[in-house]
């Protein structure tokens, strides 16, 4: 019974955060925050939003003949349905994030082994 | 025939292996051009409930820590609070933009959705995020993870090659 109403307080915490990107998404606040200043590959869609325009719909993005289903980021690729398969070469992805977590690891670590060291005792 | 005395869990082991499986696990679903858009999608399902179990196995520091932010906490609880409400609001976004954007798991239900552009962008920011705050997550508790696998996995290994030598078996007299 514990358990379900701690199950039940974080789908409500989740409820919160969900309702809260959805409330920021219909103002158009989301589209500055996720697209803006880059550009690049959103920078239409941003124009488009800022024209006070309708959103452009989800294109079917065409699987271009020699290449991989998924593009940069993995989020791209065929239409709804179709198979996107992953491969070897996706390692380099995992390896990418585990170097950027091991130096923030680091850096954290480091930080926090020369503040120990300057605050210990030292002797009168 | 007597029962044998049910053995309690260690906590501590099963939170180290617990975050060990959703580490790995967390790192495969950020690599979706590794595992295919298939694996992916039903791992990050999977990866959300764990996440549940994670929070609920916390849930005495969760409550001590919320009740006692604006009063005497230590600074480092405090920011490690902080750090994983950004955490929990990072992976909700980024777990409810992947369901919005579903190719495989959601229509394999039934369940289809409009995907928009805007939910595409949101999913890869917030998977950008999730790198640097889980990265943020672990090096917060080096120490422990550390000490944890000093004790659960170094020295049972190490013990292994330390192991007592059989007694001796007294010699057969004969008679």
């Amino acid at each position: 019974m514990k358990t379900l109403l701690r199950i039940f307080l974080i789908a409500l915490a989740v409820a919160a955060v969900v309702g809260g990107t959805i409330a920021l998404a219909r103002t158009g606040a989301l589209s500055a925050l996720s697209f803006g200043g880059r550009g690049g590959e959103f920078g239409e869609f941003r124009q488009f939003n800022e024209s006070g325009a309708a959103r452009p719909a989800f294109p079917d993005f065409q699987r271009v003949e020699g290449q991989r289903g998924l593009g940069e980021g993995g989020f791209r690729g065929g239409p709804r349905g179709e198979h996107l398969d992953g491969g070897i070469f996706g390692l380099a992805e995992v390896g990418k994030n585990l170097v950027i977590m091991g130096v923030i690891v680091a850096a954290v670590v480091a930080g926090s082994l020369t503040l120990n060291w300057i605050r210990r005792p030292r002797p009168a | 025939m007597a029962a044998k005395p049910a053995r309690s869990p260690n906590p501590t082991k099963t939170n180290l292996w617990l975050d060990v499986a959703l580490f790995a696990a967390m790192l495969l679903a950020l690599a979706p051009a590794f595992t295919g858009l298939a694996i992916h999608e039903w791992l990050s399902l999977a990866l959300a409930a764990t996440c549940v179990l994670h929070l609920l196995l916390h849930w005495a520091w969760i409550v001590t820590a919320l009740t006692r932010f604006f009063g005497r906490l230590a600074a480092q609880s405090r920011i490690n609070l902080v750090l994983n409400l950004a955490l929990f609001i990072d992976m909700t976004v980024l777990m409810f933009t992947g369901v919005m954007i579903s190719r495989e798991a959601l229509p394999l239900l039934g369940i289809t959705l409009a995907g928009d552009r805007l939910w595409t962008g949101l999913h890869r920011l917030t998977a950008d995020w999730a790198v640097y705050i889980v990265g943020l997550h672990v090096a917060v508790h080096w120490k422990w993870i550390l000490n944890g696998f000093k004790r659960y996995l170094l020295t049972p290994i190490l013990s292994l090659g330390r192991r007592p030598a059989p007694a001796a078996v007294a010699p057969e007299v004969e008679a």
